[in-house]
C-alpha cells in the first residue's frame, strides 16, 4: 500500500473512533525524530486528541526543547505530564537515584504510572510503536487491549524505518537535534547513548538485556490474541 | 517582588538575604535550603532576620515542595548545588543528582508558573576547566570535574527556558571573604583562618597555580542588581581577580608576620584557571578598588 494510502486510513480509523464510536482518545509521543510523523498524521486528522510527552525529569534539556519545537511547527499543544512521586523520594538504599540500580522501577514510576493514570481517563491510547523495533514489538497488534478497559491502537505498527523518513522527508518535519550528534535512540539521558552497533536501541539500557521500559509490556494485556 | 533563593542558607544566599531583606521593593524573601552543610549560622548574628524572610527546609530535588515555592516567586536565584573542593571528584552522580536533575526539576517548575518571570543559576568558571590562556564568555567549556560537569548540564536546562523566561547565568569564580556563613574549604578562607589561629598555611602543590577569584559582598552585590536589572545578559563570568596560591599566602604573611607556609607534594604544578574580567559585571557593581591586601586586612581583622 502507498504511504499516503495508509496515512488516510490512519486518519479513517481514527475518525471513526473519535466520531462514530464517540471514544475518547489520547496519544503519547517519545518525541524522537522517528515518532514526529504520528504527531503529525493525529494534527492532520483535525481531531482533539491530545498528545503527551512523558518528561520523566530525565529527558534531555535539546528533547524538551524539541517538543516546543514540534508544537509550533504542527501547530499543535504538546502536554507533559510527569509521576507526581518527587525526585527525592526516587532513592534506593544508597541514596542513588533508582535509574543506578533498578531501572525497571525508575521507568514504573516515572513512564509507566502517569501512563496508567491517562489510560483511567481515556478508552483510546494511541501510539507509535513499530513491529521492527524489537522482538517485543514484533509480536504486537494494531489493536490491543491495554488493560482496565482501555485499548491501545497502534496506526503504524507496520510501518518500516524506511517509510518513516521518507514521511518526514515529504513533509520537512523538524528532526530532534540529537540525531545530528550521532543519537539515533534518545529517551532519558541516564539511560541513552550514542548509536552502537547497527542496532539504534541498543543506544538505549546499553550493556542490559532491557529493552523496554514498561509501556509496552505492562500496559498491554498479555492474553489477548 | 518575591525572590526565592534556593540554596538560600549557605555561603553566598545568607549574604544576598541580609541585602534584599533591606529593600522595600521586595515583598517576600524565600530561603529554600536543606541545611546539608548543617549551617545554622544563617540563623544566628546580630543581624535579625527580617520579617520577609521566609525560611522552607527542603531539598531540591523535593519536586513537591520546589513547585509550590517557585510558583509563589517573581524571581528565583538558584545557588543549590553540590559543591566540594578543593576535590570535586567524591561522587559523579551525587554532583549529578544535585546540579543537574535538581537543576532540571527547578526549571520544570519555573516553566509550568506564570508568576516566575526571572531565572539566575548560579554557575562557576569550573565549566571551563584549566589552561593557561585567560577565558573569556566565548571560550568553550570543558570541565575537568564531576562538578564542573554538572555544573555545566545545569546550564542547559536553564538556556532550554531562554525564550520562555528572562534566564542568565552567571559563572562565578572563587568565593572568599568574611560571613557568618562562610566556607573554610575555600582557600583564601583557609588562609586567613590557619594564618590567625595556626600560624601556619598549608599549600598543596608549588602553590604557583592562578585562580579567578571574587569576594563574597561583591556576589551578594552583583545579584542584587541583576535580579533588578533592566538589562540582564544571559551570562556573565563573575570574577574579581586572578591571584595565584603563593600571592594569597604571602599578602598574608604580609599582614600577620609570624605565618609559615608548608608545602605539601611541593613538586607538583596543579592545575590552574584564570578569567577574564567581564565588563558587564562592571557595569553592574564597578570595577573593584580594593587591593587584595587590604581585603585580606580588613577579613583578618573580622575574625575572632
Ligand atoms: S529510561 Fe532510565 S531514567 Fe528514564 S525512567 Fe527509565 S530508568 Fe528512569
Amino acid at each position: 500500500m502507498k504511504s499516503e494510502d495508509k496515512v488516510l486510513r490512519i486518519i479513517a480509523e481514527l475518525r471513526r473512533l473519535a466520531r462514530d464510536e464517540g471514544k475518547r482518545l489520547f496519544a503519547t509521543s517519545s518525541l524522537q525524530t522517528h515518532s514526529i510523523p504520528l504527531v503529525h498524521i493525529i494534527a492532520r486528522s483535525e481531531l482533539d486528541i491530545p498528545i503527551y510527552c512523558l518528561n520523566t525529569g530525565f529527558l534531555f534539556p535539546e528533547t524538551l526543547a524539541f517538543k516546543d519545537e514540534v508544537s509550533e511547527a504542527l501547530g499543535i499543544e504538546i502536554r507533559s505530564i510527569s509521576s507526581s512521586v518527587p525526585k527525592h523520594l526516587q532513592r534506593d538504599a544508597k541514596g542513588n537515584f533508582y535509574f543506578t540500580s533498578n531501572p525497571d522501577y525508575c521507568c514504573r514510576l516515572n513512564k509507566v504510572e502517569p501512563t496508567a493514570m491517562l489510560l483511567e481517563k481515556y478508552d483510546v491510547w494511541v501510539n507509535g510503536v513499530r513491529a521492527d523495533q524489537n522482538l517485543n514489538r514484533r509480536n504486537m497488534k494494531t489493536f490491543q487491549p491495554a488493560g482496565n478497559g482501555a485499548l491501545r491502537y497502534h496506526p503504524v505498527l507496520d510501518w518500516s524505518s524506511k517509510e518513516i523518513f521518507d514521511y518526514i522527508k515529504a513533509h520537512k518535519l523538524p528532526r530532534h537535534p540529537l540525531d545530528a550528534q550521532g543519537y539515533a535512540s534518545v529517551g532519558c539521558e541516564p539511560c541513552t547513548r550514542k548509536s552502537v552497533l547497527e542496532d539504534p536501541r541498543a543506544a538505549r539500557w546499553f550493556g542490559m538485556s532491557k529493552t523496554e521500559c514498561g509501556l509496552h509490556t505492562d500496559l498491554i494485556e498479555k492474553e489477548s490474541k | 517582588m518575591n525572590i526565592l533563593i534556593t540554596g538560600g542558607a549557605g555561603y553566598l544566599g545568607t549574604e544576598l538575604c541580609l541585602r534584599l531583606m533591606q529593600r522595600t521593593d521586595i515583598e517576600t524573601v524565600t530561603v529554600y535550603d536543606n541545611l546539608s552543610r548543617k549551617n545554622f549560622n544563617f540563623f544566628l548574628g546580630p543581624e535579625k532576620l527580617d520579617s520577609k524572610v521566609r525560611f522552607v527546609e527542603a531539598e531540591i530535588l523535593d519536586s513537591y515542595t520546589l513547585e509550590k515555592e517557585v510558583n509563589k516567586a517573581d524571581c528565583v536565584v538558584h545557588l543549590a548545588a553540590k559543591v566540594t573542593t578543593p576535590f570535586a571528584d567524591e561522587s559523579a552522580h551525587l554532583f549529578d543528582q544535585v546540579n543537574n536533575w535538581g537543576t532540571a526539576e527547578l526549571c520544570r517548575a519555573a516553566e509550568n508558573s506564570s508568576r516566575c518571570k526571572r531565572i539566575i543559576y548560579m554557575s562557576s568558571a569550573g565549566v571551563y576547566g584549566s589552561g593557561e590562556e585567560a577565558v573569556n564568555l566565548t571560550t568553550p567549556p570543558n570541565p575537568k570535574t564531576f562538578y564542573g560537569i554538572s555544573k555545566l548540564k545545569g546550564e542547559r536546562h536553564a538556556e532550554r527556558l531562554a525564550g520562555k523566561k528572562e534566564v542568565s547565568i552567571v559563572r562565578c569564580a572563587n568565593v572568599y571573604g568574611y560571613s557568618k556563613s562562610m566556607r573554610f574549604d575555600a582557600v583564601i578562607n583557609r588562609f586567613v583562618l590557619h594564618a590567625r589561629h595556626h600560624g601556619r598555611v598549608t599549600i598543596n602543590g608549588d602553590g604557583d597555580q592562578k585562580r579567578a577569584f571574587v569576594h563574597v559582598d561583591r556576589v551578594s552585590l552583583f545579584l542584587e542588581r541583576l535580579i533588578f536589572s533592566a538589562n540582564m545578559q544571559p551570562r556573565y563570568n563573575l570574577t574579581d581577580a586572578d591571584h595565584t596560591v603563593n600571592d594569597i599566602a604571602y599578602t598574608l604573611k604580609e599582614i600577620l608576620p609570624e605565618t609559615e607556609m608548608l608545602y605539601v607534594d611541593q613538586q607538583l604544578k596543579l592545575r590552574q584557571i584564570t578569567v577574564a574580567p567581564d565588563r558587564n559585571v562592571d557595569a553592574l557593581i564597578g570595577a573593584k578598588e580594593i587591593t587584595l591586601e587590604e581585603e585580606l586586612r580588613e577579613f583578618s581583622d573580622k575574625m575572632a
